[in-house]
């Protein structure tokens, strides 16, 4: 298993490529880069990284064709692409931020959520082959004209889907160069990772190199405190605690979720005011959902961790994409010193 | 009157080189067209953006249609900030890439709501700020609590892409300049007084100087035979679709030939093909006289003298459309049209 970086989205591109550049020498396999509804631009922001570094790979992480058609997603991915000399990857999801911020409410169902990840995946993959494409008559995107895009010369750019739930698992390994999930626990990868399974079973053309990563929140510093203050004013997004399913057990007793659900506006509250403080919800209930969906503490508990990252590496994952939040700088040394020496270096 | 150049699709690495020479030779403002199999045309002046100075750049036209007004923003600020403050944009109604999306038909179709949508884009983008997070709520585009507090450069530059009258007044009330497409000399003053008519309406705290950019075809080259055999080839996306662009040009009876065999001249357009096959060539080299910069290296004097009439009629702006070789073409407008504007 090699070991990826995400970062925060609201970088400038300078401070991205400084830390391309480091994580490049340290061995991490992939950065990706946040696609937010307020921040740059991811594609454009990673050009300098792209320029300064020979190895690591660039992603965009996630991109809903919700917010932008399959046919521009395909160009910005392939343009960057051919500036990196064919390390670009794209992971393409349902939903985002993006699309909240739009006034486009997720509602995966009506949306074919499933089928417009799919047809933009098959898009992209066609747009992004250099090959002649005729056109696709997806239901919901399509492509009326004949291209093909004899410019890209590069290495084909990876096309990864933002996969977590288990028909998206299962198309993810039908059709896409590799997933990313989200916020999967170690208790619960061995059950999402069936779902994949069935699909890269269900294939039509073999996957070279079919690529499983697992989005993972990483907030431990040297100082607990702050490691803690972060962990809880970012919990609200883990994948535990999102509607609709709101799963979180067995990490808490049923009557615990039912509180946690109807304080979920405290914990989105810890987050917008920055303050971390969940309000009405016992520190123990906070702090066993921390525990279970992310990596925090302080360096102490870096080897716990570790145990907890073989149990990916076990179950199949090939890259687990380490999260970062405050001082991306520090947590990337962080990590590169106490976790990367124990997985594969790229 | 300034020159800027709108260059044919191609690598980041070669805009930057082309809009480095533009900046050298001491011109304004370079253009990416925005096409449905070409690289991305905010990340094909990243590169420019960090290696140069003083020359402005960006995407000509993104249709608020086929991308978000709030991801044209993210874009165009992030292009904004790699360039310390000179991108430029051009929003238009949407054009070929639409087409491609499958969003429209054909050229001659338009976007039922597209005045409105672009209205929203522009006001949108107009609303932008580093430091005040605001909510946008249009008939078309919606946007919730936006702060790009990152966006701190010196605001981008706004066009409106523009012919017809509606957009022209929308551009004269919103844009900072506006980008015509190929109008001819014939239309130029009456397209210029509606811009004029509409700066009555123009938006507290823009500025009165509104740009009024005319794209032009330029297709001068050592040998005229070849010139007009290339401004032939793109003849099609002059907008040859409208009886009234070809009118002052040609006589009735060649506007309807025209008009019969539209599908043939997309085709060869399409193939890159001398569309003289399709309808005869002095008919197209009539429009290419009326509607291009076209002739030999050796001769701009009448190129010069159009460029000048329009200058007159109140454009303050030309944007060169390059083909060919366009680093032959900076060169040559530097050395002999730009001395003549000055």
């Amino acid at each position: 298993m090699q070991i990826d970086i995400i970062l925060e989205p609201d970088l400038t591109a300078a401070q991205v490529a400084e830390i391309a550049v480091a994580a490049e020498n340290h061995g991490f396999r992939t950065l990706w880069h946040s696609n937010y509804h307020q921040n740059p631009d991811a594609f454009v922001n990673l050009v300098p990284a792209a320029l300064a570094t020979k190895k690591i790979k660039l992603g965009v992480l996630a991109i809903s064709p919700y917010e932008t058609h399959p046919l521009k997603i395909a160009n910005a991915l392939l343009t960057l692409n051919e500036i990196s000399g064919g390390r670009a990857v794209a992971a393409i999801g349902g939903g985002g931020s993006v699309m909240g911020a739009t006034g486009i409410k997720m509602d995966p169902k009506a949306q074919r959520m499933l089928r417009g990840v799919r047809e933009c995946v098959e898009i992209v993959k066609q747009v992004t082959s250099g090959k002649f494409v005729q056109g696709y008559q997806g239901e919901l995107f399509k492509l009326s004209r004949p291209l093909k895009n004899s410019w890209a010369k590069s290495a084909k750019a990876g096309i990864f889907t933002c996969s977590t739930g288990p028909r998206m698992l299962e198309m993810a390994g039908k059709i896409a160069d590799g997933t990313q999930m989200s916020d999967v626990t170690p208790e619960k990868i061995g059950h999402h990772m069936e779902h994949l399974r069935a699909g890269l079973a269900a294939r039509t053309t073999p996957a070279e190199d079919f690529r499983i990563g697992n989005f993972w929140a990483w907030h431990i510093k040297a100082d607990r405190d702050k490691s803690m203050y972060e962990a809880r004013r970012e919990l609200v997004f883990r994948g535990e605690l999102l509607p609709p399913k709101y799963d979180m057990e067995p990490y808490v007793t049923a009557e615990e979720r039912q509180l946690v659900i109807d304080k979920w506006q405290n914990f989105a509250k810890a987050f917008w005011t920055r303050s971390g403080k969940i309000e009405d919800v016992p520190e123990s209930i906070v702090n066993r959902l921390i525990a279970a969906c992310s990596s925090a503490g302080d360096m102490g508990d870096i080897d716990h961790q570790i145990e907890r990252f073989r149990v990916f590496e076990k179950a199949g994952l090939t890259e687990l994409s380490i999260r970062l939040f405050d001082e991306p700088m520090a947590g990337l040394k962080i990590v590169a010193d106490n976790v990367l020496p124990h997985f594969e270096r790229y | 009157m300034r020159i800027h150049f709108i260059f044919e699709p191609d690598s980041p690495g070669r805009f930057r080189d082309l809009g480095r020479l533009a900046e050298q030779l001491g011109f304004e403002a370079v253009w990416a067209p925005n096409i449905l199999s070409a690289r991305d045309p905010f990340l094909a002046f990243s590169l420019l953006a960090r290696e140069s100075r003083t020359v402005r750049m960006g995407p000509v036209a993104i249709s608020p249609f086929e991308l978000h007004p709030l991801k044209i923003a993210n874009a165009v600020l992030t292009l904004n900030e790699l360039s310390g403050g000179r991108a430029n944009l051009v929003i238009g109604g949407g054009g070929g890439t639409m087409i491609g999306m499958g969003l429209k038909p054909d050229r001659r179709a338009t976007h039922p709501r597209m005045v409105q949508g672009v209205r929203e884009c522009m006001e949108f983008l107009r609303s932008v700020s580093p430091t005040a997070p605001f909510n946008f709520n249009g008939e078309l585009f919606q946007a919730q609590n936006y702060l790009p507090d990152w966006a701190t450069a010196p605001a981008p530059r706004l066009y409106v892409a523009a012919n017809r009258p509606r957009m022209l007044a929308l551009a004269a009330e919103l844009a900072d300049g506006v980008m015509l497409s190929d109008i001819s000399l014939h239309y130029i003053g009456d397209t210029v007084a509606t811009l004029r008519e509409g700066l009555s309406r123009r938006r507290n705290g823009l500025s009165r100087d509104l740009s009024i950019n005319n794209l032009l075809a330029w297709h001068v080259q050592p040998d005229r035979t070849a010139a007009y055999a290339e401004a032939r080839r793109k003849l099609w996306v002059r907008g040859i679709w409208e009886r009234a662009r070809n009118a002052p040009f040609v006589d009735a009876a060649a506007c309807d030939l025209i008009e019969k065999n539209l599908p043939g001249l997309a085709l060869a357009y399409q193939r890159g093909d001398d569309p003289a096959g399709v309808v005869p060539r002095q008919i197209l080299d009539a429009l290419v006289d009326g509607l291009t910069l076209t002739g030999a290296c050796n001769d701009l004097t009448g190129i010069i003298d159009e460029i000048l009439a329009f200058r007159r009629a109140g454009v303050t702006e030309i944007g060169l459309r390059l083909y060919g070789d366009p680093e032959a073409a900076i060169r040559l407008v530097a050395e002999q049209v730009a001395p003549a504007l000055c």
